[in-house]
Parts: C-alpha cells; sequence; structure tokens
C-alpha cells in the first residue's frame, strides 16, 4: 500500500533522513521506533505531503505522491495525526470531527463516520459542543484521531499517540489504535514507547540518526538484543 | 510549554483581564450608550438612525479587513481602492441602467447596481490574490505581514493612479438612487438612500455571518484561520479558501462603495476615509476579529455622527481617533481580541 524509497529530507540545509526505505502492506500495523531526533516524525511528515523529500519516491496505493501538496495526499486516502495534532482549538469538537470529513460530501457517508468515531470513543460524543481547545490531553488526542478517521482513510499515519499521556491514557489510545487494526485498517505509527508498540504492531521499523537500522516482524524484534538493550534497559 | 509556566501566563491574565482589560470594554460600551442616549434627548432619533446607516457601512469593510487579516494575515492596505471599484462600477452601472428600466421596475436597478458592484469587487480582488499574493504564498515565509503590508500599500498607489490615469480626477456621483421623498420615523425624516444602506449592511453581515457560521465554505475559511497544517491534513486547499476569503473581503468593500455612492462619489482618493475608518474599527475591536468589527463598526459611526452634530463635521475623525489612542493605550488587543498570531507562528 505505500512504498518509501531512499528518501532523503531535511529543513533548510539540515538534513536528517538518510535513504529511508519502508513499506507498509494492505491491513498491517507497522511501527517506526527510535530515539528523539532519529526523524521518525520528519518521516510522516514526508508521507503526508507536508514536507518534500529531496530524493527518493513515496508511493501510496501505487501512485507516486511526487510534487503532492498535503490536501492531494490527504484526499487520495491518507490520514495524519500529527505530533501537535492541529486541532482547530476555536471550534467544537463536532465541527473539528465535520471538518475532518471535508472531502466527503455524501451526507450518508458522513453520518456513518460520526457514529463510528463517537462509537471508538465516547468521550468525543459527550464533549460534541465544546471548544477542542478546552479538551484535556487524551481527549485531544482521541479527537485528532477521530478527525483523521472522518476522511475514511486508507492509510493512517500517527505521530506519537502517547506523547504527553499518563499511562492509563496511554492505553486506551493504544486499545482504540488495535481496535481499528482489527477492523482492517492499515496502520502506521510512530512511537518511543517501545515495549508496548511491539506488543500490538505487526512490524516495526528502528530510525537512527535517519537511516533504518533494524527492521522485522514485531516478535522477532522483541528478542534482538540490540532492542533489549538500548530500548527496553534489559540485559 | 510546560505547566507551570501555563499556569502562571493564565494567572497572570485573570488578574490584568479584571484591573485593566475588562474595564475598557465596559467603559467603552457604556460610554457608548451614554452618547447614543444623551445624543438622542438632546438632537433626536437622528444621531442613532444615522449612526446605524453609516455603521452598517463601516461594519462592511472593517469586516473584510478583519477576514483577510484573521485567515491571510494579510493587513490590508488597499481595501479602501475596492470601496472604489464598487463606487466606479456602482456609478457605471446605475447611470446606464436606470435610465433603461423606468416605471414600476425603477426600485430594481440599485439592486442590480450594487450586486454588479459586489461581483466586480470578487472578481478584482480574486485575481489580484491569485496573481500577486498567491505567488507570494509560495516564495515568502519569513517578514510575511510586513512584506504584505508594504505590497498593499504599493496596490493601492497603483490602483488609484491607474483609476486617474483612465477615469481622470472628476467626480462620479448621483445625487440619490431613489426618488422617492424620504419617510419619517419618529418625526425624523430618513432619506431612502440611507433606509437602503442600512439595509444592505444588515443583510451582507447577516450573509456573512451565515457563511462563516454554518456553511461548509465558511467552517473551511475558519479552519485555515485556525490551524494551516490542520486544514491541509482536512485536505482543504489553503491557496484557493485563501483566494476566496481575499474575493469575498474586496466584494464586501466594493458593495460598500456602490451603496454610499449617493455620498461617497467614485474620484481617486475615495477609498482614503473608508480605509482609514475600517483600521480604526479593526483596531478598536481587535485585528483579526470579525464579529467584533461588526460591533466596533457601530461604535465609530456614533461617535462620528454625534461628533459632527455637536461639534462639527471638520471633527469628525478626532474623537473616534482619540478613542482608539486611550484603547490602545490600556488594551492593545483591542476591545474583542485575543493575541494576534501570525499565520507562520502557528
Amino acid at each position: 500500500m505505500l512504498e518509501v524509497e531512499a528518501v532523503d529530507s531535511g529543513y533548510g540545509f539540515l538534513q536528517v533522513l538518510h535513504g529511508v526505505n519502508l513499506r507498509v502492506e494492505e491491513g498491517e500495523l507497522v511501527a517506526i521506533l527510535g530515539p528523539n531526533g532519529a526523524g521518525k516524525s520528519t518521516m510522516l511528515k514526508c508521507i503526508a505531503g507536508m514536507l518534500r523529500p529531496w530524493r527518493g519516491e513515496i508511493r501510496f496505493r501505487n501512485r507516486s505522491l511526487a510534487g503532492l501538496k498535503a490536501n492531494r495526499v490527504s484526499r487520495l486516502g491518507m490520514g495524519y495525526v500529527s505530533e501537535t495534532l492541529n486541532l482547530f482549538t476555536g471550534m467544537s469538537v463536532y465541527e473539528n470531527l465535520l471538518l475532518g470529513a471535508y472531502a466527503i460530501t455524501d451526507h450518508e457517508i458522513r453520518r456513518q463516520s460520526l457514529d463510528f468515531v463517537f462509537d471508538l470513543f465516547p468521550r468525543l460524543a459527550e464533549r460534541r459542543p465544546q471548544l477542542a481547545g478546552t479538551l484535556s490531553g487524551g481527549e485531544r488526542k482521541m479527537l485528532a484521531i477521530g478527525r483523521a478517521l472522518m476522511g475514511r482513510p486508507a492509510l493512517l499515519l500517527v505521530d506519537e499517540p502517547s506523547l504527553g499521556l499518563a499511562p492509563l491514557l496511554t492505553q486506551s489510545v493504544f486499545a482504540a489504535l488495535k481496535r481499528l487494526s482489527q477492523d482492517g485498517l492499515t496502520i502506521l505509527l510512530v512511537e518511543q514507547n517501545v515495549p508496548g508498540t511491539l506488543e500490538m504492531a505487526d512490524r516495526a521499523y528502528v530510525l537512527e540518526q535517519g537511516a533504518v537500522v533494524l527492521e522485522g516482524p514485531a516478535r522477532r524484534l522483541q528478542e534482538t538484543a540490540h532492542i533489549q538493550e538500548v530500548y527496553m534497559g534489559l540485559r | 510549554m510546560s505547566a507551570v509556566k501555563q499556569a502562571r501566563r493564565h494567572g497572570r491574565r485573570s488578574r490584568l483581564e479584571f484591573a485593566s482589560m475588562r474595564s475598557p470594554v465596559v467603559l467603552t460600551l457604556a460610554v457608548t450608550a451614554a452618547v447614543a442616549i444623551v445624543g438622542t434627548a438632546r438632537a433626536g432619533p437622528f444621531i442613532i438612525v444615522n449612526g446605524l446607516v453609516t455603521g452598517a457601512i463601516w461594519a462592511l469593510v472593517a469586516a473584510g479587513l478583519a477576514l483577510v487579516f484573521g485567515v491571510m494575515n494579510i493587513p490590508n492596505f488597499a481595501q479602501g481602492e475596492f470601496f472604489l471599484v464598487g463606487s466606479l462600477s456602482g456609478y457605471l452601472v446605475f447611470t446606464n441602467v436606470s435610465p433603461r428600466i423606468g416605471g414600476g421596475l425603477a426600485w430594481a436597478a440599485p439592486i442590480i447596481t450594487i450586486l454588479v458592484a459586489l461581483l466586480v469587487g470578487m472578481l478584482v480582488g480574486g485575481l489580484l490574490d491569485v496573481v500577486i499574493f498567491g505567488q507570494m504564498r509560495r516564495r515568502i515565509r519569513e517578514q510575511w505581514v510586513m512584506n504584505t503590508f508594504v505590497v498593499t500599500v504599493g496596490i493601492s498607489v497603483v490602483m488609484i493612479n491607474g483609476y486617474q490615469l483612465i477615469w481622470g480626477t472628476d467626480y462620479r456621483g448621483i445625487p440619490a438612487y431613489f426618488t422617492a421623498p424620504p419617510i419619517h420615523v419618529l418625526g425624523v425624516g430618513i432619506a431612502i438612500d440611507r433606509v437602503f444602506a442600512l439595509a444592505v449592511g444588515a443583510v451582507a453581515i447577516s450573509g456573512l455571518w451565515a457563511l462563516l457560521r454554518f456553511a461548509r465554505l465558511g467552517r473551511a475559511i475558519r479552519a485555515v484561520s485556525q490551524d494551516e497544517a490542520g486544514a491541509l491534513m482536512s485536505g482543504i486547499d489553503i491557496s484557493r479558501i485563501q483566494t476566496l476569503t481575499f474575493a469575498i473581503s474586496s466584494g464586501l468593500a466594493a458593495l460598500a462603495g456602490a451603496t454610499l455612492l449617493f455620498n461617497f462619489p467614485a474620484f481617486p482618493y475615495v477609498g482614503i476615509k473608508p480605509l482609514y475608518v475600517a483600521w480604526t474599527v479593526v483596531i478598536l475591536a481587535g485585528l483579526g476579529n470579525v464579529g467584533g468589527a461588526v460591533v466596533a463598526g457601530f461604535i465609530i459611526a456614533l461617535f462620528q455622527t454625534s461628533t459632527s452634530y455637536f461639534i462639527g463635521s471638520q471633527w469628525e475623525d478626532v474623537v473616534p481617533f482619540a478613542l482608539i489612542v486611550v484603547i490602545l493605550a490600556l488594551r492593545p488587543n483591542g476591545l474583542f481580541g485575543r493575541g494576534v498570531r501570525g499565520v507562520w507562528e502557528q
């Protein structure tokens, strides 16, 4: 579904990604792991079209994304939940969700997605008329994921769902992602919470200093000495 | 930002709000009400009626300014020239259409006139955005506000002189849109043209409000003004939304220009006064606040009409401007404004 081939990218003169390759097949839950500053978020920004790759190619559903702006990429079926969430803080929860379905003009489909999101995150249904800026951190995260889902994505990119959340809330956000994955949604996840992510992901890539240093099925990575030593504090 | 820092900031803010931030709002509204009441008592409903008519039109021009600043972060100093575009197209349309339709349909001519002016304004504004600001959006990221400010001043100069080159410096005006005698409200005669202007202002402002509040396009406009990256992620073509926003804003100014043609004939510098007044209104309201601009439009207009009645029309602009100085000294973000944030800083 998604192929990233030898992508270099960065900001200004600062190169962050060095020839990154990765692949996501339909229905998979794939994680990108790595320390701070490894280029995980930069990779997601490139895929979502928020940042232009300097070199290399990104293909989504057999279509090159070269030169497409983020709004076009989004309309191709890519949902993106950024690190900063980018909610419309001066609008209600309901309006935020409606804007997520901006590209969908069919009322019936929009209503179905809304029901789906409210079923997935009942908290959002309770907070429906409330301004997004007044939500708690966990609720904001739910709203950002819900807004991305409203566009009926084929692939969902999620940047650090656990960032800034209490362990209990992290668990509930992870549970929601797991449920989406079980329902057949393809998900590409960036995370620093390595043990929890490897528990639920199918495959994972480990990014260090802008390059992939390890990749493989999550089960196998859990056994790897490098992972256990650096990310789990074992050994 | 750390939680502690945030809490501290909120704490300071709420204390300030009570001491020196909320009181100017109350004070201004109280003074405005007092002026309205005293003015009415001494000079009759004339003050209120005139204040409402002028206010409705200032609100239109200022709402356009606020919209463009809120969505595109452009301080538009060419807004007055869109007023001019409206006066000119109003003049050309009305003087051509009015003699041709007479009798029972004569009332339709002013309506056709202002609708054409609205469309021409939107077209010129949209075109200008595509040709100039659209290009700037693709190339400039730093110093956006300053750059666009200078560019709008340039556009204003070019439009004023272009107008002068083609149409000269003659006044092109009409004595009135409607020939019917004034109607009497509470013993005051009000020209039909003024009633018309008030109605146009009311309809246009309600239309703008409904668009922003309920329509899909309006929601997208607000989305772009609140978070551009979020709008992109939701599949909104922000450049297109910004072009439409600029077109709407220019259209509103042109609508105002055409509606006030009986009072402001088209000539090269007709846009200067509406521009200054609209900026005063927007600063009073708080930059980028469309709803506040409407309220502030009425406040400024009331001050202008009462000043010109009680003191003299040459003092008309002094009192509102003095008010601005006081407001800005006490509350730099304007009456209804929150902190102003640049589009690129978000």
